[in-house]
């Protein structure tokens, strides 16, 4: 991989806050986050609820604005993008998004195969004939077959809805696609048919994934590096198969330790939760 | 050994023409934690519902559930309420759909014990209270006034497992109820369980997709597929002792974060 470039993705000092009630203090949801993403990479960003995870998602793809801080995707500052359509399109065809719910995620009156036309017309890519051609070969890329196609998200298991959201991303060929648990509610063995998918479609292009997870298998499985937050911010970063193998932070130590495994006991995790809670006190004081 | 607390004996179930399951036997002993394994649709949930007779009129059952001894496909609609209430609690995984909307935490988590049982509202509000704390809630006097909307889905779940509680039954029949928490909070609230299963015999059945989780923290281990129980086997055998090609498949599918061998 070329070092020497830029990376695609810059994500420098990102802040977010939330209002969440009259007179009481904002929430902190990201707090002075900053990370890279090479073209061709898969980053993971693992953590509990409330770690800031899905926040970072959400603004990798726009939906979400950070209060201070910069992104910028192949050199492009998506915060000084204009808010028209235009731009707002602009801005969407470089980073797509995955989420965790296919059923809510996908319109539930188009069948799947206008579900892609739509995409692909939407960001002017195909038209007429066209766009059915591109949907045949989304289709295939994903595996489903042309049946299927004429299907509307009611007729179609929850694996295959995600491979229609993920076809969907795909239609308007991005640089970055965001998955945010995109692979949580599924079953274990279609989970492994749709991770599989994810490595052939980072095989075939040179796709950026940020991947969102609480399942640090799964991680270990998808991401190159990973990035792990507490309270917003991040407590360690490097190669995934470092930082879950050989953790530095007591943070990520309490996470590993916590995933249910040979000789696990609910009763050690709260003692190492209190133990890591109380460090930080000590910490802060 | 007593009689177990849930015992399912040849258990089928149709509608119509679908076989949804066929001829299910387990059982549960008081103080022992049984999983319940397979993909979605293998039947898992419909056991659990058929167990509580919580079906729509359509289905049509055969073989036999008791609870606590009690023949539960045969009694009346009022030895049925008595057995629901007395003997046993069920926790789903979605918590929005299992409380009210319009009525405060504190009522749905004390509803139970006061209109059920008989209990007096004070008591019924400190033991409420006594739970919110155990299940890891911070002020739980205040979350009793709040609605289900002010909390998030990980709140909301401790809420519906303190409710579960608070009858002190003697069964707990736990659907996917800890797989949307985070793994700490997930090992708070099965720290409780584990506790009252050691102080006062409570028996779980625990179903669950987390195959690690089931390892760890079951007794003992159901494989279902197609509506049928393909394999049992206990917690800590569950990897290496499965002997059935499904349940083989389904272990091998598991991410697992392996040393590297580099």
């Amino acid at each position: 991989m070329n070092t020497s470039a830029t990376p695609l993705v810059v994500a420098d000092g990102l802040h977010r806050a939330f209002h969440v009630a009259r007179g009481a203090d904002p929430v902190v949801a990201v707090d002075d986050v900053s990370f890279t993403i090479e073209a061709g990479e898969a980053l993971g960003l693992v953590g509990e609820s409330g770690s800031g995870k899905s926040t970072i998602a959400r603004i990798l793809a726009g939906l979400e604005r950070a209060d201070s801080g910069s992104l910028r995707v192949a050199g492009i500052d998506r915060r000084t993008v204009g808010h028209g359509a235009a731009a707002r399109l602009a801005r969407a065809r470089q980073v797509q998004m995955v989420f965790q719910d296919p059923y809510g995620s996908l319109d539930r009156r188009l069948t799947v195969e206008q579900t892609l036309t739509h995409a692909m017309r939407l960001h002017g890519l195909a038209g007429g004939r066209d766009a059915k051609g591109g949907a045949a070969e989304l289709l295939e890329r994903v595996r489903l077959s042309a049946t299927q196609a004429r299907l509307k998200p009611y007729q179609l298991s929850g694996g295959q809805r995600q491979r229609v959201a993920i076809a969907r991303a795909l239609a308007v060929e991005p640089a970055v696609l965001v998955l945010d648990e995109a692979v949580s509610a599924l079953d274990v063995s279609v989970q492994a048919q749709i991770l599989e998918l994810l490595d052939e479609i980072r095989r075939e292009s040179r796709i950026s994934l940020l991947f969102v997870s609480h399942d640090l298998a799964v991680v270990d499985e998808v991401t190159d590096r990973v990035l792990v937050l507490f309270g917003g911010a991040v407590v360690e970063e490097g190669r995934t198969q470092d930082v879950l193998r050989k953790p530095a932070h007591p943070y990520t130590r309490l996470l590993i330790a916590s995933v249910p495994g040979p000789g696990w006991d609910p009763h050690d995790v709260i003692a190492r939760r209190a133990a890591f809670e109380l460090s930080r006190s000590d910490a802060s004081t | 050994m007593t009689a177990p607390l849930l015992e399912i004996s040849d258990l089928s179930l149709r509608y119509g023409d679908a076989k949804i399951l066929n001829r299910v036997n387990l059982a549960v002993a008081a103080g022992e934690t049984v999983g319940l394994v397979g993909e979605s649709g293998s039947g898992k949930s419909s056991t659990v519902r058929a167990a509580l007779r919580l079906l729509p009129t359509s289905a049509s059952l055969e073989g036999s559930v008791r609870i606590g001894g009690r023949d539960v496909l045969g009694v009346d609609e009022r030895e049925l309420r008595s057995i629901r209430a007395d003997e046993v609690a069920l926790i789903q995984q979605d918590p929005r759909g299992a409380l009210n909307p319009v009525r405060r935490i504190g009522d749905s988590l004390t509803e139970r014990l006061v209109r059920v049982h008989g209990e007096r509202s004070v008591d019924a509000k400190r033991r409420g209270l006594e739970l919110l704390e155990a299940v890891g809630i911070s002020r739980p006097e205040h979350r009793f006034r709040q609605y289900p909307h002010e909390l998030s889905g990980g709140m909301l779940q401790r809420v519906v497992i303190a409710a579960a509680l608070t009858t002190r039954p003697k069964l707990l029949l736990a659907d996917e109820a800890t797989s949307a928490l985070d793994v700490t909070t997930q090992a708070e609230v099965l720290a409780i369980l584990r506790d009252q299963q050691q102080e006062r015999g409570l028996g779980v059945l625990f179903i669950t997709h987390d195959l690690h989780l089931a390892a760890a923290y079951c007794d003992r281990v159901y494989v279902m597929l197609r509506g049928e129980v393909v394999e049992e086997l206990s917690g800590a055998n569950l990897f290496a002792g499965a002997s059935d090609p499904y349940t083989r498949l389904l272990l091998e599918a598991v991410p697992t974060i392996r040393e590297e061998t580099t």
